[in-house]
């Protein structure tokens, strides 16, 4: 029973995670602009992203702590603050592209203008952190966030050419605006390895207690869960392909992309589209929220457990309120929405050695996970399709803005 | 006696009365009796190349924190070979060249 | 028992008696005298003693903010060794948590900003 409810676990993060607006923005972007060639992007991130969770995983099991206290304790305090200040600061502008989001579902469903759902969405992410317990949000999560399955069946009904499709999976090179290729690979990249999802597992798994004895499980939950959310996106692309490439339509709003559904589906597909996107938004808010929350209480060492009352864990319960304020605060500004979350995908790819590294460094050390120690071949792969991500980031980032 | 806080002796360059450098601190071996914790000895770390990068504190701690250290050779200084009167300025009550070598 | 005071003391997490969090050894305070073995008599917490760590440039401002959010500005916390009861993955201490000092920092956020919001 135990191994069944670590494996939703997997899947929970996955959906609350992984589909939400910056994989689809990305996604959507990709299949817009260059048809079926990007899924490669999708795949390494995926695969990258599998890697690092079952990391996240075996080191709570194994070590008995998360990440973000390994970190403190193995790297000492000012260098944690390095990781500590890059990824907080990176949370707030993914979540604040999430709440983006979310208020634009909550304007399609109304058709009520959209800057007023970011203080409602905001508050109600925040009530739910407050009052509500890790269980509540895990299963409402999981079981809300199986619309988004609705993408799956979109691309299958749309009977894409498969070998077309495969295709895609091989990376290839651009024949078209080349820089803006390569900067939606990127975001893709970041937008599949997210680092929040990293801290988010890790303290879900030592909040279960996990142990050694759930080494092997670990390894299945992460790479079925992760998965999962990769095929999500995966049938976003393909969707995103067959609706907008014939019809010639360029993204570049937020709200183009919101008749994806309706080809396939009529008008519901539009209702249902809203529903699927806030729903993953929301999840992924949550998220962000309290892996930020994580990193500084565990990396203080406070009392940072999510079951707890509030004013049982004061200064975690404030930085989470803090964190979606202050995301609130960047979309009431009116920055613009889609704008804010490819910047954001690009940026996490820019910044994914300043988290990554120390992980690397702390699953090699034997005084933390013991026997468990990461594989050359873990290694290699992390390091390889990170260091990709970093180069092109670095490369076409710049590039973009300019461009634009 | 006075009062050291141990977390700011961490990258503090150890020189000899001479003036030549040992290296710079990066542990403290200690031994716990009963409710007492004794230091016993502490461990030099290379400091050669880090000098003439004139690393600030921040870089010091990212060559320790890779684990490049441990395949640098280091020193060993005992209790009463560091005079820590200044913890600002260690100094060591003997010369380089008596210090233990630590092979890792 | 033999201690690496850096890899097993220093911002190691600190729990109390019943296993809750206290705070992270953000400090270690050494007893130093020419002519006997130093001893390590206290593990200090706080933003203050954090501040202290970071590189010069940064000291100084942040030392001044540290004050500034410290309720009372009072000293940093410090904890006699004396009390470790176990050394592991966390340094366990024979205190009772609910009652000590080195929870004053969120004791002070729980009744000054926490309370106030409802449902908490």
């Amino acid at each position: 029973m135990k191994k069944v409810l670590e494996i939703t676990l997997g899947i929970v993060t996955s959906i609350g995670g992984f589909l939400e607006v910056g994989s689809l923005a990305t996604s959507v972007q990709a299949g817009a602009a260059f048809g079926f060639q990007l899924i490669w992007a999708i795949v390494l991130g995926t695969i990258c992203l599998i890697f690092l969770v079952e990391m996240s995983g075996r080191l709570a099991a194994v070590s008995k702590q998360t990440l973000a206290g390994a970190m403190r304790d193995r790297f000492g305090y000012p260098f944690f603050l390095i990781p500590l200040v890059a990824m907080s600061a990176l949370g707030l502008l993914v979540l604040a592209s999430e709440l983006g989001g979310l208020s634009l579902a909550l304007q399609l469903l109304t058709g009520i203008s959209f800057p007023w759902w970011a203080p409602l969405g905001a508050f109600a992410a925040w009530l739910l952190l407050w009052k509500g317990t890790f269980g509540i949000i895990e299963k409402g999560a999981s079981l809300l966030g199986l619309i988004t399955l609705v993408f799956v069946y979109a691309a299958f009904r749309m009977h894409p050419a498969w070998s077309l499709v495969a295709s895609g999976i091989r990376p290839s090179m651009p024949k078209h605006e080349s820089m803006h290729y390569w900067f939606i690979a990127v975001s893709i990249m970041g937008a599949s390895i997210a680092p929040y999802l990293l801290y988010f597992y890790s303290a879900g798994a030592v909040e279960d207690k996990w142990n050694e004895t759930d080494v092997a499980v670990n390894r299945v939950s992460a790479t079925l869960g992760m998965s999962f959310g990769g095929l999500l996106s995966i049938a976003v692309l393909i969707v995103a392909a067959l609706v907008f490439v014939p019809r010639g339509i360029r993204i570049e709003r937020f709200d183009q992309i919101a008749l994806m559904l309706t080809p396939v589906m009529g008008r519901a597909g539009f209702v249902v589209f809203a529903c699927a996107l806030g729903i993953a938004c929301f999840g992924a808010m949550l998220e962000i929220a309290l892996s930020v929350a994580y990193m500084a209480a565990q990396g203080f060492g406070w009392k940072w457990s999510e079951d707890a009352r509030p004013r049982d864990a004061a200064r975690f319960s404030l930085v989470y309120t803090a964190t979606l304020v202050g995301g609130c605060l960047i979309v009431v500004i009116g920055v613009d929405p889609l704008a804010i979350t490819l910047l954001s995908m690009a940026l996490t790819a820019a910044l994914l050695p300043v988290a990554i590294v120390p992980f690397l460094i702390l699953m090699n050390d034997a005084h933390f996970v013991g026997q468990h120690r990461n594989g050359w071949f873990s290694n290699t792969v992390v390091c390889a399709i990170v260091g990709l991500a970093f180069v092109l980031a670095v490369v076409s980032i710049p590039l973009e803005l300019l461009g634009s | 006696m006075r009062n050291i806080n141990v977390e700011l002796l961490l990258d503090r360059e150890v020189k000899d009365a001479s003036g030549r450098r040992a290296g710079r601190i990066e542990e403290v071996r200690a031994r716990k009796e009963g409710d007492e914790i004794i230091v016993e000895a502490y461990h030099l770390g290379p400091e050669a190349l880090l000098e003439r990068l004139a690393a600030p504190v921040f870089r010091l701690s990212l060559f320790r924190a890779l684990g490049l250290h441990k395949h640098a050779h280091g020193r060993r200084v005992r209790w009463d070979q560091l005079d820590l009167s200044d913890p600002e300025r260690p100094v060591l009550r003997c010369t380089v060249d008596e210090l233990q070598k630590l092979v890792r | 028992m033999d201690i690496a005071v850096v890899r097993d003391l220093l911002d190691k997490q600190l729990v109390d008696r019943e296993g809750e969090a206290l705070g992270r050894v953000d400090g270690i305070i050494m007893a130093y005298s020419a002519d006997a073995p130093p001893r390590i008599t206290h593990f200090e917490l706080g933003a203050q003693t954090l501040a202290r760590r970071l590189p010069r440039p940064f000291r100084g401002a942040l030392s001044a903010l540290a004050r500034r959010l410290t309720p009372r500005g009072d000293d940093p916390y410090r904890i006699e060794v004396g009390r470790i009861v176990q050394l592991g993955r966390t340094i366990k201490i024979d205190i009772d948590g609910t009652r000590s000092a080195a929870r004053k920092t969120e004791l002070w956020i729980r009744d000054h900003v926490i309370a106030h919001i409802p449902g908490s």
